[in-house]
């Protein structure tokens, strides 16, 4: 991994997470949208090597605490980065190559890590709450649906970050 | 001699990046928010070029009209220079009274969050400047009915030393104590009202409807107004939230009437607001919101 180009990449998705760009895609109530940063960090989780992913996730985590609107920092880097190691380590079992299954993972990743965050969040600023389960459940889904596509984007960028190319699952590690 | 290359497992690797997020985990919030208002900070030149809201056909007027009200804009303008100057005079004066009133700071509007059950701004000024827990913060734009500026829209929430969080009246943490007014006067009516986050992204307006309980046996009505209820240290007279725009019996309680509000300016195109300062000595140990 070239790190220096990983994180002026991770700076550019901060900036397009905290600002109104996504707000152009919300819908609802509740001004749903999807998670940037969970799509991220599962692109990364499943197409790097094991320590890498870890790295990736951990990191992908910080930049969410630091962009993200509750301000509260430590939650996602938690929670990301379990779920990202997680998601390294099942990544031998599972080929997440069709678009079906990316959309599962990020769906399934992102209620585990959502929830996570949430109850720390609950926890750090005394009882008070940002997102009801309703509220993580439907960013979740959203974000389960358009992930795969911001993936086909990342793909380009991941090209640049490694020398090798996605490889999506059961590669051995090295 | 070749070096020895020191090679860490996974496990160790992981471990080691866990404890490291639950240290930041465990620091105190008012420590780890200094990153997030860093962030805010230095982004907020760059996210704000993005404009927050699509324009919409009734944000647009005629050439003619435009015209017109360019002409009226700079008539103002130079209206409002002379406003400012007779200001500057007058704060001048007030400096030298025994004991001075309220004091209004103005900050900038750096963020603006509107997502899933959260509604904050992050504003340009913090504890440096006079800000404190609990500090009521208006809006700036003119109230479409009195034309005058200064509804309630949220309270200081956290601060730092140069940047502040204002927890929105929408926002489903936040409650204030307020009453209804109708025609100028006050109806002796008072409740708790709170938040929902409700909003409608695909206008402009924000509609924010925040159910606010009081007994049944009361007269309420749709398009009475609702202030913000004075507040020692805080509030010294009444200012407008909103306006009824529907009124039920409460699904829980049937001597209570559940009544949704809407604030009276657009939330997502603040700019600026104005913050309330009453007493500098004013601790934030009497905030109980």
């Amino acid at each position: 991994m070239r790190w220096i180009p990983f994180i002026i990449v991770l700076a550019v998705f901060m900036l397009v997470a905290s600002s109104s760009v996504l707000d152009f895609i919300s819908f609802g109530d509740y001004n749903i949208k999807p998670e940037l940063m969970l799509i991220v960090m599962v692109f990364f989780a499943i197409n790097c090597e094991t320590s890498e992913a870890m790295a990736c996730s951990f990191a992908i985590g910080l930049a969410a605490d630091i962009s993200s609107s509750s301000m509260v920092m430590g939650p996602h880097t938690v929670s990301f980065g379990i779920i990202g190691t997680a998601i390294s380590f099942l990544r031998g079992q599972v080929i997440m190559k069709r678009l079906i299954f990316q959309a599962i993972c990020i769906f399934v990743s992102g209620l585990l890590a959502g929830t996570m965050a949430e109850a720390m969040i609950y926890r750090k600023l005394s009882g008070q709450t940002l997102n009801s389960f309703a509220v993580i459940v439907m960013t979740t889904l959203y974000s389960a649906l358009i992930g795969p596509l911001i993936w086909l984007g990342l793909k380009a960028i991941f090209n640049m970050l490694v020398i090798e190319p996605p490889h999506y699952a059961r590669q051995t590690d090295r | 001699m070749a070096r020895n290359k020191i090679k860490f497992t996974s496990g160790v690797v992981f471990i080691a990046l866990l404890i490291g997020a639950n240290v930041l985990l465990l620091l105190p919030q008012k420590y780890t928010a200094r990153v997030n208002y860093f962030f805010v900070k230095i982004t907020s030149p760059i996210v704000n070029l993005i404009p927050r809201s699509n324009p919409s056909k009734n944000d647009t007027v005629k050439k003619s009209e435009y015209d017109k009200l360019l002409v009226q804009y700079k008539n103002l303008q130079a209206d409002l220079e002379v406003i400012i100057e007779k200001n500057r005079i007058l704060s001048g004066i007030r400096q030298k009274l025994p004991k001075p009133g309220p004091a209004i700071v103005i900050a900038n509007v750096s963020k603006i969050t509107l997502e899933g059950q959260l509604n904050e701004l992050i504003i340009s000024k913090g504890s440096d400047d006079g800000l404190k827990k609990g500090q009521y913060v208006l809006s700036t734009e003119p109230d479409p009915e009195t034309g005058l500026a200064g509804s309630v829209i949220g309270t200081i929430s956290e601060l730092s030393k140069t940047m502040s969080r204002v927890k929105l009246v929408t926002d489903a943490n936040h409650n204030i104590k307020v009453e209804i007014w109708r025609d100028g006067s006050d109806l002796g009516i008072s409740g708790i009202m709170w938040g929902n986050n409700k909003i409608q992204a695909n206008i402009l307006k924000l509609q924010a409807n925040i159910p606010l309980i009081v007994r049944k046996q009361y007269d309420i009505r749709v398009d009475d107004s609702v202030y913000a209820k004075r507040k020692f240290g805080f509030l010294e007279t009444p200012l407008v939230v909103g306006q009824i725009i529907a009124i039920k019996p409460d699904d829980q309680d049937p001597l209570l009437w559940d009544i949704t509000i809407t604030p009276v300016v657009d939330i997502r195109a603040l700019t600026d607001v104005a913050i309330v300062i009453i007493d500098m000595d004013t601790t934030s140990d009497e905030e109980g919101e």
